[in-house]
């Protein structure tokens, strides 16, 4: 046999399935190498990068067969594919990789003189398994690696001689085989979303583990070394153009295509190759359809050849030219194939990514209040999905909540991408005397139980008495220490009742406020900010222990008082033109504007508010660092009021505000 | 020129900053400083400052000497001295928005609760006639916001109405008043505020000829609005 071997029948018999002209596409479909396509195989063979959009665990079982003389079919591929977090391996199986030659040689053996024995040859190649690795370095870029182990087998007949007392012919099989391990490298970049590129090495490294071929090395695979450039273009959400190329001048170029259901998608793809080493140009076509769920995938597609179907080739071509590629060669027939895709995920899917988080207000203990109001933070948040999905945003503060802080849901609409408000609670009992750097952990989700995304932001959670200089914040100040206020502001008006039993009812507010702030005068002393910064505020408790405090403390003390015992008070926010400002307040008497003349015989000493329901009441200004009487300091902050709020048009210009506590 | 704007500049804070001279006092007129409770009466060629609030009681006036600007003011009146002064339409807008700014927030009834249905209008004949209530301040007060724009301080006499209208509630249902100071409103191009004001004003108790001025200033009013 051997090369003296003149003329060989060449019949093929072929249980590969999945089948490459040249390196680069497989069988069930040649679809997009972009993390967002509907589908796309993990098989390895056209994606030496092993290049995946599995989130989790997948599994997948290609059965098949070929339209060759006798349609053959079998299992040809098992392999099972895991992510964690940014890395995939993959794992395969493939007993149906395989591509058998057997040929016939001129030589036969007469048995007797009815039989003839023709001598064979059977050339098997293999491949067993392979294995891949991928790590997204970031969202636009993955690398990754795969190697693959092949095996070759010869067997040639041939005719032994055997020399004893008498000379006879022994038929034997001489074989020889070889495995070896080919590996290859690649690159996935998605520098846009609608743009994908790929670049891969064909043959890179490889190693034979067992070489025991003489004679028949000239039939090996030809594995010329090389390189793979991809090309993925997404004009459309649901429209791909492929197009891979290879140094060896072959190319395949694709187009896929899908339809979303509400449980699914069907998908469509259809892709021309061509093989420099195969004729026509183009060489065949490789349609697929597909459809898939979040679970569970089925494909089907094949391969359509164009050249004729009766192969008839000379045994010293085949020897020259050997085969590239087990899978699909100038010897490959039409094929089929069947692939069942099974998805795990026990992760849940990304249906929401907060992509943007911005803290837009650091944590001051005291305004607990606001933060029920105002978000503290607020992410940019895009729905992943086709359809409209409703968000559930959540929070935790280290060393602020004990439990995850629920925000309330929002809705976003397919692809959209909106401004995601996050809320937080304080808990009553929180306490710090230091200013400290903490971290919020960011959720968020669709489901209940599952987050779909997560982010931790730093945070400063500032001392419980930090102020940030807002007079609308001193109000959360003006709402601490309720029972003891309530407490200390009955004890004091307990005291007076005897004077206070003896007044009109409608002059009871205006009596009261003057009581409680001329007791309240005999036991403090106005002390200015040490530091004269605006970042610390007393509570009220606090500033009847230290027996002091500044326009701050004392508005929110007074304040608090008023409040406790049913008077409406508001803080009138000085504003500077730079430094410090000043605060003091306004209380409503009670009083309407005909009812003045009880308390004043000066119009200037009163101001005109409408209250919520368009009522007119008589509202008085004082000064609480005027800790002489109530009288002074009523002046004082009459005098005040009317000359910057008023007179040089304060209110109206921002420069004095004024901020009602209910 | 810089020198001309240099002295205007010094003439003005010169003028600010002075103080009122009284030239002449006919009987009874009191004055009451700052956040003092007590009236005290005005002599002859007394200083008074800027946070004086002036009242004449029946046959009284007094004049003043502000800078070389002379002021009189007649009888029955009060003129806080602050409010002489001159004011730009800007201004004069500031004020006015001054008094949503001043009440509570979200109100959610914006209607002005009078209960007072006093009606004083009956004895008013035509707009420069005034009452004669010394027990009324704020009767007193709008006599004076008159005089203030007789005086040629039109803008503080409309923003003394308003307040005056706040502060004494019972002067709200004067339509003679009401229509005198949303006339002066009209005069000063502020359709929009004058309307609001003949608005209210067509809600209350009118003479027949108020009426048919009220109809016309607001017939007029719409169509300048309108353009």
């Amino acid at each position: 046999m051997k090369k003296s071997v003149l003329t060989l029948s060449l019949i093929l018999f072929l249980f590969s399935l999945k089948i490459y002209s040249q390196n680069s596409f497989g069988l069930n479909g040649f679809w997009s190498m972009n993390k967002k396509a509907n589908i796309m195989s993990n098989s390895i063979d056209g994606n030496p990068s092993n290049f995946s959009n599995v989130k989790d665990w997948a599994i997948d079982l290609s059965y098949g067969g070929e339209f060759a003389n006798t349609t053959i079919s079998n299992l040809y591929l098992l392999s099972l594919a895991k992510t964690i977090d940014k890395s995939n391996f993959y794992l395969r199986y493939t007993p149906g990789y395989q591509k058998d030659f057997i040929f016939i040689s001129g030589q036969s053996v007469v048995l007797n003189e009815s039989s003839t024995q023709t001598l064979s040859s059977k050339f098997s190649y293999k491949e067993i398994f392979g294995v891949g690795y991928s790590y997204q370095i970031n969202e636009n870029l993955s690398v990754g690696f795969t190697t693959r182990l092949f095996n070759q087998e010869f067997n040639n007949e041939v005719i032994e001689p055997i020399f004893s007392d008498s000379l006879y012919f022994n038929l034997k099989t001489e074989s020889e085989n070889s495995s070896f391990w080919k590996t290859d490298l690649g690159i996935n970049f998605t520098p846009v979303e609608y743009l994908s590129l790929s670049v891969a090495s064909i043959n890179l490294v490889d190693i034979s583990t067992k070489k025991d071929i003489t004679s028949n090395s000239v039939y090996e695979i030809k594995r010329p070394k090389g390189a793979q450039f991809g090309v993925t273009l997404s004009p459309y959400k649901k429209l791909n153009f492929n197009f891979i190329y290879e140094t060896s001048k072959s190319f395949m170029a694709g187009i896929n295509t899908g339809l979303n259901f509400e449980n699914g998608s069907f998908n469509l793809s259809v892709s021309a190759l061509h093989d420099n080493e195969q004729s026509p140009y183009i060489t065949g076509i490789v349609p697929a359809i597909s459809y898939q769920t979040k679970i569970l995938g089925i494909t089907l597609s094949g391969v359509k050849y164009f050249r004729d179907k009766n192969i008839s080739q000379s045994f010293s071509v085949f020897e020259t030219e050997g085969i590239n590629n087990i899978l699909n060669n100038k010897y490959s027939f039409d094929k089929a194939a069947l692939t069942i895709s099974f998805r795990l995920n026990t992760i849940a899917e990304e249906k929401a990514k907060i992509i943007n988080l911005k803290i837009v207000q650091d944590i001051f203990p005291a305004f607990d209040d606001n933060y029920l109001n105002r978000p503290f933070a607020v992410g940019k948040v895009v729905n992943q999905t086709d359809k409209k999905i409703s968000i559930k945003p959540s929070s935790k503060i280290i060393g602020l909540n004990k439990d995850i802080i629920y925000s309330p849901d929002v809705f976003v609409n397919a692809h959209d991408t909106v401004d995601i408000p996050f809320f937080t609670i304080v808990p009553d009992s929180y306490s710090n005397t230091k200013n400290t750097v903490s971290y919020v952990d960011f959720y968020i989700s669709t489901k209940t139980d599952e987050n779909d995304d997560k982010l931790q932001k730093p945070i400063l959670i500032n001392k419980i008495n930090a102020w940030d200089g807002k007079v609308i914040h001193l109000k959360e100040f003006v709402k601490k220490d309720a029972d003891y206020i309530i407490k200390y502001a009955k004890e004091i008006l307990s005291e007076n009742k005897s004077k206070l039993d003896t007044l009109v009812y409608f002059l009871s507010t205006f009596y009261k406020a003057k009581i409680l702030f001329d007791n309240l005068v005999k036991k403090l002393v106005y002390v200015a900010d040490p530091n004269a910064t605006s970042d610390y505020v007393q509570f009220p408790q606090q500033t009847i222990e230290l027996k002091g405090g500044d326009c701050d403390d004392l508005s929110v003390l007074y304040s608090a008082a008023l409040e406790n015992i049913g008077i409406q008070t508001a803080l009138i926010d000085y504003k500077p033109e730079k430094g410090l400002g000043h605060v003091n307040l306004l209380f409503n008497t009670g009083l309407s504007p005909q009812m003045a003349k009880w308390i004043t015989d000066n119009d200037s000493k009163y101001f005109i508010r409408k209250n919520k329901i368009g009522e007119d009441q008589v509202w008085i200004a004082i000064e609480t660092t005027s800790l002489t009487d109530f009288i002074k300091a009523w002046e004082l902050g009459s005098e005040k009021f009317n000359n910057e709020a008023l007179d040089n048009f304060g209110l109206a210009r921002g420069k004095v505000e004024i901020v009602d506590i209910q | 020129m810089k020198k001309l704007l240099f002295v205007v500049l010094i003439m003005t804070g010169y003028l600010s900053a002075q103080n009122f001279v009284v030239k002449k006092v006919n009987g009874d007129v009191k004055a009451q400083i700052g956040t003092s409770e007590i009236w005290n009466a005005v002599n002859n060629n007394t200083e008074l400052d800027k946070k004086t609030t002036i009242m004449t009681s029946k046959n009284s006036d007094i004049v003043l000497m502000f800078g070389n600007e002379k002021i009189k003011i007649n009888n029955l009146s009060i003129v806080a001295l602050k409010g002489i002064k001159k004011f730009s339409t800007d201004e004069l807008l500031l004020a006015l928005a001054m008094e949503n700014l001043i009440n509570i927030p979200d109100k959610k009834d914006n209607t002005i609760n009078s209960s007072n249905t006093a009606v004083y209008g009956k004895e008013i004949n035509g707009n420069t006639k005034t009452i004669n209530d010394e027990t009324n301040f704020g009767i007193m007060r709008l006599n004076g916001a008159k005089q203030l724009a007789e005086n040629g301080y039109v803008e503080s006499a409309i923003v003394e109405a308003m307040e005056t209208y706040r502060k004494y509630p019972d002067t709200k249902p004067l339509s003679a008043y009401r229509i005198y100071f949303a006339d002066l409103l009209v005069s000063k191009n502020l359709y929009e505020e004058a309307l609001t004001e003949y608005n209210n004003i067509v809600e209350l108790k009118l003479s027949d000829k108020e009426k048919i001025h009220t109809e016309v200033q607001m017939t007029f009013l719409k169509k300048k609005l309108l353009r």
